[in-house]
């Protein structure tokens, strides 16, 4: 089976037989990765040279860390890679509105805009204490506040929608 | 004392059970909803549940304390850093019911807390203040915004009931003035349940330079050196060091003389930090405000002084005097503390929020960890972002940060993305290693870089390929892979099979 791999900034093709053997880019490689009872660290022996990972799955791929780095990695088979092709043809378009989410959990201790108020890029919107920090959601743009979705005093949950601006 | 009520969680409770645990004393443990899994409730000796997740309804509630405290026999109170460390209702309140406050006394609380009588207290004992309003007095806006002109831009609008940054406010010009103290006011009343705010001058190259005091009920006071906590953002500290980079002997001298003549005004014993900020320019030094609790970072003093401040305050709230001199204080190798966050670096310091899925901490020589999680911790909104501190020592500072990057590379946190590739790139700056920083370095100067490492991609990519494969637990694979025993094709069985396919 051949992967199409994209870390950082590099894309890989990594090759593996059904013997198990493994060849990156064409060129037959010496690799040996030892998962461990602790679901996610691994060993991986490249060549003779020693790495210690952590990978966990992530969204498109997986998370891979080593010596405080992190790569984010997308493996993509060539069934999948079909499949992509599909979607990105048949994909909307951008409505035009745009949402502000919260990335967080958290309360909403302020809200600085009423719904119909022409905002300008950079202006605070909502304030939203979380960790005991205050975190000023400011437009990313200039337009004008369509939905007010939340209230002072709202506990909001992750990617919870604030407002949004048309 | 024989049973102390911890008043806290997460690190600093754990590190306060330990002290107990090492003095032979009975460590008692409260919790919320959302803290039955966490280490300091495993570690201690009794556990009591004081309410739902939210600070406000579990460990700011005075009353469920006393209560713990009278149920479970304490017969002292540690607590801790943040919550009502600084707060004189509750050091009084627990005074009342004959539970001693391992602290300094209330009045010293009082005096300290309110920044506005802090500096009259310390400046009628001769310490030097930064220019700026204010004598304690409810001051409307207007004449906040009439005496502006007097202490000049940029200025500070500060929360006269603050801490730890709350309620602060950077104003750069006139026009931003008024929008500022409304801000300011808004985090002062959600942060402190009180909104008077008063103006202080700026000084753009500052150093964030604090000493650490320590004093026992029978007069004796001394000071255990400096930390520098210069690299900060949006007024949190970051990374604490000692020695400073920029305080040489005679200064730490009287820094430290200043300290002690601080904390003598307020009547003050047990562990107290005078923090001072310290023109890089003039290398003049001004008193900000001082903590009259135990701090996050009293870590990086013990390291270098060898003194352990938090058996010291259980000493001195039963009573004993202190064991050390100010002569037998002395300052041995360097010492660099970097706190280990949940929040990620790479989104504006997003807090980050989720499961700890593994936890791999550094060890060896000169390292010391204070960590409040483990394994399948659960990192909630509801607290602080701080996880873990990363103490590290060695001989001189340029080994202290080689070492310190060493940790760093080894610590290994997944689930949760951390402040640790914020670390690795801080300590490599130029700026950093020759000691040439100031509180706003963080965040007008450093920008974290994605640095390309081609090799590293190329492991990481190999390694994904090969878990994505194995994850696939196609049969086909699986009876080949059985002729001739490879380690990785081992895994792709065992994965396999799990996967059920």
């Amino acid at each position: 089976m051949k992967y199409n791999v994209r870390a950082g900034e590099s894309e890989f093709e990594v090759e593996v037989d059904r013997e198990g053997a493994i060849r990156l880019a064409g060129a037959p490689l010496d690799a040996d990765l030892q998962p461990s009872a602790d679901p996610t660290l691994y060993s991986l022996i490249l060549e003779h040279r020693s790495y210690e990972l952590r990978i966990e799955p992530c969204e498109g791929g997986y998370r891979v860390r080593i010596d405080g780095a992190t790569y984010d990695v997308a493996v993509e088979d060539e069934r999948a890679r079909l499949l992509a092709g599909v979607k990105s043809l048949t994909a909307g378009g951008d409505s035009g509105e745009l949402a502000i989410k919260s990335p967080m959990p958290g309360l909403v201790i302020d809200v600085a805009v009423n719904v119909g108020d022409v905002v300008e890029a950079g202006q605070t919107l909502i304030v939203v204490e979380s960790m005991k920090m205050h975190n000023e959601f400011k437009a990313p743009r200039a337009g004008t506040v369509r939905a007010l979705r939340v209230e002072r005093g709202a506990k909001v949950a992750q990617n919870t929608i604030l407002l949004t601006l048309a | 004392m024989k049973k102390v009520l911890v008043a806290n969680r997460g690190e600093i409770a754990c590190r306060i059970i330990r002290a107990c645990n090492e003095m032979g004393c009975a460590a008692v443990a409260v919790y919320s909803e959302a803290d039955r899994n966490q280490p300091h409730v495993r570690m201690a000796d009794e556990a009591w549940p004081i309410g739902p997740s939210p600070a406000r309804e579990s460990y700011l509630r005075l009353d469920k304390l006393i209560e713990v405290a009278r149920q479970s026999g304490a017969d002292a109170v540690h607590p801790g850093y943040g919550f009502l460390a600084e707060n004189g209702d509750a050091a009084e309140a627990f005074a009342s019911e004959g539970v001693t406050w391992i602290g300094p006394p209330v009045k010293a609380i009082r005096l300290m807390g309110d920044k506005l009588s802090a500096r009259a207290t310390v400046a009628a004992a001769g310490l030097p203040l930064v220019p700026g309003t204010g004598k304690g007095e409810r001051v409307n806006d207007a004449s906040l915004i009439a005496s502006a002109a007097g202490i000049g831009f940029p200025l500070l609008v500060k929360a006269a009931a603050g801490g730890g940054g709350k309620g602060m406010r950077i104003v750069r010009s006139p026009a931003e003035l008024a929008e500022g103290i409304r801000i300011a006011r808004l985090e002062a009343e959600a942060s402190f349940g009180d909104n008077r705010v008063y103006l202080e001058r700026l000084i753009t190259n500052a150093r964030h330079i604090e000493i650490q005091v320590m004093g026992d009920q029978h007069g004796n006071l001394i000071h255990l050196g400096e930390r520098d906590c210069s690299i900060q953002r949006r007024h949190q500290k970051l990374i604490e060091e000692c020695p400073s980079p920029a305080v040489d002997e005679d200064l730490r001298h009287r820094m430290g003389a200043a300290a002690v003549k601080a904390a003598g005004s307020a009547g003050y014993y047990s562990a107290g930090t005078v923090e001072f900020v310290m023109d890089n320019d003039t290398r003049e030094f001004f008193f900000l405000e001082m903590n009259t609790r135990l701090q996050v970072e009293h870590t990086v003093t013990e390291r270098v002084t060898g003194v352990d401040i938090v058996k010291e305050m259980l000493r001195v709230a039963a009573g004993e005097p202190l064991r050390y001199r100010q002569s037998d204080i002395e300052w041995k190798g360097s010492t660099i503390e970097c706190r280990i966050l949940a929040e990620d670096p790479w989104n504006n310091f997003m807090p980050s929020i989720g499961t700890v899925t593994s936890l791999a901490a550094p060890s060896g020589p000169g390292v010391r960890i204070d960590m409040g999680i483990s394994a399948g911790s659960e990192i909630t909104p509801y607290y602080d972002s701080l996880i873990a501190k990363l103490v590290v020592w060695d001989e001189t500072r340029e080994e202290a940060i080689i070492r310190a990057q060493q940790a760093l590379k080894e610590f290994q946190i997944t689930g949760i993305e951390t402040t640790i590739p914020f670390f690795l790139q801080m300590l490599d700056t130029l700026e950093f290693r020759t000691g040439k920083v100031h509180t706003k370095f963080v965040e007008d100067e450093f920008l974290l870089k994605k640095i390309r490492n081609p090799e590293l991609e190329k492991v990481a990519a190999i390694a994904a390929a090969l878990v994505a494969h194995a994850r696939r637990g196609r049969a086909t694979t699986l009876d080949r892979a059985a002729a001739r025993p490879s380690a990785w094709r081992m895994l792709g069985r065992r994965e396999g099979v799990r996967a059920g396919s």
